[in-house]
C-alpha cells in the first residue's frame, strides 16, 4: 500500500492488550475496584467527560491508574455533511491528552446538521462523494488528535439509493488514505446482515482485518418491520446474541486474538453480569492466545 | 439509469435531520427496504432514540423534577420542551439549562410554583457535579492571616460555587426526593458547592446570602460585609466567613492593594 499517511504528530502508543474489555458505567466503580479479575481494560464514551471535573474524572482518573483504556466518541459526526464541530474536536483533543489512552475511536456516522444535534449514530449514503468527506474529517480528527483512531462499522436500518460503494470497501478506503484503524462492531455486523437480507460472513470474510484493532459485542432488540421482515436494533441492552458469539468465535479462530469489548448502555445488570460475559470472550480469546502460541513453538 | 434523488450529500442530511425533527413528516425518500418494502417502522427507530436520548439526558439531571411529576407527565414536559429547545449538537452536557424557565412558564405546572426553583438547584448541583477541580483553602490559613489584610482582600471562591435564592423551600423539597406534603412560601437561600467529591446543598441566611453574593462577584470581604450589614445589622462576618472556609467554597484569598481596595 504507497500511500498510507501517517497522522500528523504521530507518537508510538500502546495497543490494548488482546484480551476482553468493558464499557464502564459508574454505577460499577465499587465492584470493579473490588474484583475485575479477567477484565483486562474499560472503555468509556469521550462525551460523557467533556466536564471540566468531578466525580466522573476523579473515577476514570482512578480506572485509568489500574487499566488500559479506550476513548470511543459517540458525537463527533464524522460522517456529517457540514464541517467538523471544532469546539467538540479540540474538546475530544484535551481529553485524550489528559487520559493517554491506549485506543480512541469514532463511528461511520452523523449526529448533528444545520444547528441541530441527535443523540444518535445516522447512517449516511455510501458514495464517492461521502467518502472524500469522511476521509477529510478522519484526516483532520488525526491531525489534531497527533494519533491515529479507529472508525467502527455502523448498524444500518436501511440503505440508500445513491449508495455507490459497499459499505466494507468504503471503510477499507478510509482506512487506506487517512492511515486510520478500524474497529469491527461484529454485532453491528449481524444486526446489518439481518436487516438488508446479505451474509454476515461473507461481509466479514471481505472486511479489511490487518486493519482491525478493536472488536465490539452488543445486544440487540429483534423485530420486524412494516412488511413482517426481521429488523433488529441495535440497542445494547442485553446480552451478546448465540449467532453474535458463533460470528465472533469464527472471526478469532481466523484473525487471531483482538482486543474486544461488551458494550452495555442501557438496562446496565450488575457488575457481575457483565464481567461473566467477558469472561466468555475472554475464553474465545485464551483458545486463540494458546493455538498462536503451539503455532509459535511449533515454528 | 434512474436519477440520483440525492446528488449532494447536503441535501440529503438536510432532508433526514427536517424527518426527524418533525415526527408528522413522511419518511425521506430513497430509503431502501429488502424487497423495495416501507421502511416507516426502521426510520422510526432514528426518530425514537433522538427524541428519548434527550429526554433521558435531562431526566439524568433532574431526577427529583421526575419523581415529583411522574415519569409520564416528565417525558410529556420534556418532549414539549424539546420542541422548542433543540439540543444544537449531539453533546446534550450543555444542553437544556433552559427547562427550569420553560417549567416556570408552563400553564399546566401553574399550581406548583416551586417546582421551577427545584428544577433550577438539580441545574446547579449538575454544574457542581461537573466543575473543574481546586483544592479549598484550610481553617488554619485563614485564621493565621493577618484580620487587616484579610478584610481587604477578595476570595477566589470554588469554580463549582452555585448560588441559589427561592421563595419556597427548595432545599427541603429537592433533599426529600419527591416525598412531600403541602408547600408553604418561605424563603430560602443556598450555597451549592462541590469542594471534592460531593456536592454540598448549604442553606444560609438572606444576608449570608448577600455576602456570598457579593464575594463571588469580585468585592472584597470588607464590602461584602456592608452588603450583609444592609439587611441585618447584626451580621457576623467571622462567623459567615469561617463557614464558607469550613465548607470548603474558598480556594484563596487575594489580597487588594489599598487603592483598589474599593473597586
Amino acid at each position: 500500500m504507497p500511500d498510507v499517511r501517517p497522522p500528523a504528530k504521530s507518537r508510538p502508543v500502546p495497543a490494548l492488550p488482546a484480551a476482553c474489555g468493558v464499557g464502564f458505567k459508574p454505577q460499577h466503580f465499587e465492584a470493579i475496584l473490588a474484583d475485575a479479575a479477567g477484565v483486562a481494560f474499560f472503555e468509556v464514551h469521550a462525551e460523557n467527560y467533556f466536564g471540566a471535573g468531578g466525580p466522573p474524572h476523579r473515577r476514570l482518573t482512578a480506572l485509568r491508574e489500574r487499566f488500559p483504556l479506550s476513548i470511543h466518541g459517540v458525537g463527533l459526526s464524522i460522517g456529517g455533511a457540514g464541517p467538523l464541530d471544532r469546539d467538540h474536536l479540540v474538546r475530544l483533543a484535551a481529553l485524550v491528552a489528559r487520559y493517554e489512552p491506549e485506543a480512541v475511536s469514532e463511528h461511520l456516522a452523523w449526529s448533528s446538521h444545520g444547528g441541530f444535534g441527535f443523540p444518535d449514530l445516522l447512517p449516511l449514503p455510501l458514495t464517492e462523494e461521502t467518502l472524500g468527506r469522511v476521509v477529510e474529517h478522519v484526516d483532520e480528527t488525526q491531525a489534531v488528535l497527533g494519533r491515529e483512531i479507529l472508525l467502527e462499522n455502523p448498524s444500518t436500518y436501511f440503505r440508500f439509493a445513491e449508495s455507490t460503494v459497499p459499505e466494507v470497501e468504503f471503510l477499507a478506503e478510509v482506512a487506506r488514505r487517512t492511515g486510520c484503524g478500524l474497529l469491527l462492531d461484529v454485532a453491528n455486523v449481524d444486526v446489518s446482515a439481518t436487516n438488508h437480507g446479505f451474509d454476515p460472513r461473507a461481509y466479514l470474510a471481505a472486511f479489511p482485518i490487518e486493519r482491525v484493532s478493536e472488536i465490539h459485542l452488543a445486544g440487540r432488540f429483534e423485530t420486524v418491520d412494516d412488511a413482517g421482515l426481521p429488523f433488529f436494533v441495535d440497542s445494547h441492552d442485553g446480552p451478546v446474541a448465540d449467532p453474535v458469539w458463533t460470528l465472533y468465535r469464527e472471526t478469532i479462530a481466523r484473525i487471531g486474538p483482538v482486543p474486544t469489548l461488551i458494550e452495555r448502555d442501557d438496562a446496565i445488570p450488575a457488575w457481575e453480569v457483565l464481567a461473566a460475559e467477558a469472561g466468555r470472550a475472554e475464553a474465545v480469546l485464551a483458545t486463540a492466545r494458546a493455538r498462536r502460541g503451539g503455532e509459535r513453538d511449533a515454528a | 439509469m434512474r436519477p440520483d434523488p440525492f446528488p449532494d450529500h447536503g441535501a440529503r442530511q438536510a432532508a433526514f435531520a427536517a424527518a426527524l425533527l418533525d415526527a408528522g413528516a413522511p419518511v425521506p425518500d430513497g430509503l431502501l427496504a429488502p424487497g423495495g418494502g416501507p421502511v416507516g417502522r426502521r426510520f422510526a427507530v432514528h426518530r425514537a432514540t433522538t427524541t428519548l436520548g434527550s429526554i433521558a439526558a435531562l431526566a439524568t439531571r433532574h431526577p427529583v423534577l421526575e419523581r415529583l411529576l411522574g415519569s409520564e407527565t416528565f417525558a410529556d414536559l420534556a418532549r414539549a420542551f424539546l420542541r422548542t429547545n433543540r439540543p444544537r449538537t449531539a453533546l446534550l452536557l450543555d444542553w437544556g439549562g433552559g427547562l427550569p424557565d420553560f417549567v416556570a412558564t408552563h400553564p399546566d405546572l401553574a399550581d406548583w410554583p416551586w417546582l421551577a426553583d427545584v428544577a433550577r438547584l438539580e441545574v446547579a448541583w449538575n454544574e457542581a457535579h461537573h466543575a473543574a477541580e481546586a483544592e479549598p483553602i484550610e481553617l488554619a490559613e485563614l485564621v493565621a492571616a493577618d484580620p487587616e489584610r484579610v478584610a481587604r482582600s477578595r476570595l477566589v471562591l470554588h469554580p463549582s460555587l452555585r448560588l441559589l435564592a427561592s421563595p419556597w423551600p427548595v432545599a427541603g423539597i429537592w433533599a426529600a426526593n419527591g416525598e412531600i406534603e403541602a408547600v408553604e412560601a418561605r424563603a430560602e437561600h443556598m450555597v451549592v458547592v462541590r469542594p471534592h467529591a460531593d456536592v454540598l446543598v448549604h442553606p444560609t441566611d438572606t444576608a449570608g446570602f448577600a455576602f456570598a453574593t457579593a464575594l463571588s462577584a469580585g468585592g472584597t470581604i470588607l464590602a461584602a460585609a456592608s452588603a450583609a450589614a444592609a439587611i441585618d445589622p447584626d451580621f457576623d462576618t467571622g462567623a459567615h466567613l469561617v463557614g464558607l472556609v469550613r465548607l470548603g467554597a474558598v480556594v484563596a484569598l487575594e489580597p487588594v492593594e489599598e487603592k483598589d481596595a474599593d473597586a
